[in-house]
């Protein structure tokens, strides 16, 4: 099936300058996401996850962050050729981003109104101030906030952290980008308050035909919202599938290892299956599969050799164990 | 009172937290946190609590072994209510109850080495050599999963999942009977957080422990729980053998609870329960029943009249007019 791509990431490398050494956060990842779809990425703190989304945002701070390769063709153009003035002018209008910290990500001096108001007024100059008011407030409305004529005038302390969330998506929103990025959007929140945020990321991606890119270590919460799923591991990406196949046959030993560490709501089970051990830290990278030291199918070929990411019909995985399958 | 199956009966247990609005003013507000919970926990059992933030689960779990001190109530530790004894005596008692708390970071001393940090709980037992705590400590560290060799490195050297262990083995040093758990693997990764968890499991078998474990993750606490404790906003609305409350919930909350969970197994299932607006501020409870603002199935007496505790099944009490 070939699907147009609003995005596509290319070989993306981003390493940053420590003095420690080189700390390959992203490691040759490549993707695409297109309209109405929604990309999972899932893995565990430092598998580069959050890096991603802050490269294709061109968010990254030099130094000591750089993108040392690859392309990110979003509609075709490449972002890392963009100036700082093409770069912002897209951010906003184009491509928006929700981070994980509701509590931290507004401004505390501001009302929430302005803070709406800013990004619509520097990407909508064309609308005088009642109009823009007008749209503020109904992106408000949009995202379920009640009263929202009275949450305008209130600061962020004033909002629960679920309103608060609400108002970043509000903003977020606000230019009507086709493209959002979602940094674990709700593992700051409470489970009830999460449904709620979820179903609305959902909605959008119905009624405003945007292309997601979802970030987070939540197997569940993927499950529920992404429409393919991407699993990294240390900077590389280890598995790439639709969310069906993930569930109903994960491939990658670390993915198995993912799925059948969480404790189970419908099974019963007297120990959790584990993973042994931790990620590595950068500076002790093992020379072949990073997965390889707690890996259970692991042989003496994967600490030797990095495996390259393989296609099995629509799927990706990088493992030996799947070599001279990729004809299915 | 003593009941020989329950190493910890609690009756009513309440905290408020006062709050004045402005220097000047004479009315005293209060945060209702705690608001007269009652239940029992059998010895070597597993009760899990589980709640959304702010519904007064950790300040429970801390009032319960006298870290905050209660606004009313009893809890009974074997027969004897701790909430009357002099500090001196609550001293004596604290190696039986210990607590683990959430975050690994910030609940280790940062200047003390993981061996001092990990023998703190024996300084109030001063008949202790100093052979004999060397010797409890390398114990405690061995059976926490951690290498003897850390004993004189500082917390900053380790990771999450190995803080955590050290925090673990501090609890169990001066053998407790009872532990609160508090949000000890949400912290970590899952992968990590599944090692905990089985580490949890395994000392609780080998040291005959009960455990009072809190966590907002209703799938760790259906694995680790034997019975289970739901509240909300500082009320007790739902308490049931573990099997029972995911399998029969009777209160609402509980069931918008359980069906907001994202499960891998549930996936694509469309009957979901989805609550309107937030939590109510524990400063001005709504009144009658607690959760009437947020509930799918309110009439017009849960605004007027506080439901109590009822029977429903074998064990299984609930707070709602309609259970």
């Amino acid at each position: 099936m070939i699907r147009d791509n609003l995005l596509e990431v290319n070989h993306l490398k981003t390493y940053f300058y420590t003095d420690e050494g080189v700390v390959k956060s992203v490691d040759d990842v490549s993707f695409s996401v297109q309209p109405s779809r929604t990309l999972g990425i899932v893995g565990e703190s430092g598998c580069g996850k959050s890096i991603t989304l802050l490269s294709i945002m061109r968010l990254i701070e030099n130094p000591p962050g750089k993108i040392v390769a690859g392309e990110i063709l979003y509609n075709g153009e490449n972002l890392l050729k963009k100036n700082k003035e093409e770069m912002r002018q897209i951010r906003g209008n184009n491509i928006a981003m929700i981070f994980q910290e509701p509590m931290t990500s507004l401004n505390p001096v501001y009302t929430i109104g302005e803070q709406i108001l800013e990004s619509i007024s520097i990407h909508r100059p064309e609308l005088d101030k009642g109009e823009a008011r007008e749209r503020a407030l109904a992106m408000l409305k949009m995202v379920n906030i009640p009263m929202p004529e009275k949450r305008f005038n209130e600061y962020p302390h004033q909002l629960s952290g679920g309103m608060r969330q609400r108002v970043m998506i509000a903003i977020a929103l606000s230019c009507e980008p086709d493209l959002l990025l979602c940094d674990e959007p709700t593992t700051a929140l409470d489970v009830t308050v999460q449904a709620q945020i979820l179903e609305l990321i959902n909605d959008l991606k119905k009624k405003a035909r945007a292309a997601i890119i979802m970030v987070t270590h939540d197997l569940g919460v993927i499950s529920e919202v992404a429409d393919d799923v991407m699993v990294m591991y240390a900077g590389k990406v280890v598995e790439f599938a639709t969310v069906d196949q993930i569930f109903a046959q994960p491939m990658h030993p670390y993915t198995c290892g993912l799925i059948n560490c969480i404790p189970s709501l419908d099974k019963e089970v007297e120990r959790l299956s584990t993973i042994p051990g931790m990620v590595p830290s950068f500076n002790e990278m093992p020379k072949g599969c990073a997965f390889a030291p707690r890996c259970s199918r692991a042989t003496q070929r994967c600490k030797e050799n990095m495996p390259e990411l393989i296609d099995i019909g629509e799927r990706k995985v990088r493992c030996f164990l799947y070599e001279g399958k990729d004809t299915e | 009172m003593e009941n020989e199956k329950h190493l910890l009966e609690v009756h009513n247990l309440t905290k408020w937290f006062p709050v004045r609005n402005s220097i000047f003013s004479r009315q005293q507000n209060y945060v209702k946190a705690v608001n007269g919970v009652s239940f029992s926990v059998k010895y070597g059992e597993t009760l899990g609590v589980v709640g959304e933030s702010g519904c007064g689960k950790s300040t429970m779990g801390r009032t319960l072994l006298r870290l905050l001190e209660a606004t009313d109530g009893a809890v009974y530790f074997k027969g004897e209510n701790i909430l009357t004894l002099s500090k001196k005596k609550m001293k004596e008692k604290r190696k039986d109850m210990q607590i683990i708390f959430q975050d690994p970071y910030a609940s280790l001393d940062p200047r003390m080495t993981v061996g001092d940090i990990i023998s703190e709980p024996l300084d109030i037992q001063t008949s202790i050599g100093r052979k004999e705590r060397t010797e409890k400590v390398l114990a405690a560290i061995e059976m926490s999963g951690l290498n003897p060799k850390f004993v004189n490195r500082y917390p900053h050297e380790f990771s999450g999942g190995q803080r955590q262990r050290i925090g673990i083995a501090r609890a169990i040093i001066s053998r407790p009977q009872l532990i609160v758990c508090d949000e000890p693997v949400s912290a970590l990764d899952v992968s990590i957080q599944a090692q905990g968890i089985n580490l949890l499991k395994d000392l609780q078998h080998s040291l005959n422990m009960t455990y009072i474990f809190i966590s907002h993750d209703l799938s760790v606490i259906k694995h680790i729980s034997d019975r289970v404790l739901v509240m909300y906003l500082g009320n007790l609305v739902e308490i049931s053998p573990k099997q029972d409350l995911f399998t029969n919930s009777a209160h609402p909350y509980t069931r918008a609870l359980l069906s907001a969970i994202p499960s891998i197994e549930r996936r694509g299932t469309k009957d979901k329960i989805v609550l309107q607006g937030d939590l109510p501020s524990p400063l001005n409870l709504p009144s009658g029943c607690c959760f009437h603002t947020r509930c799918f199935m309110a009439k017009e007496i849960c605004s007027q009249k506080k439901p109590e505790l009822q029977q429903v099944g074998k064990e299984h009490l609930c707070a709602c007019h309609f259970c």
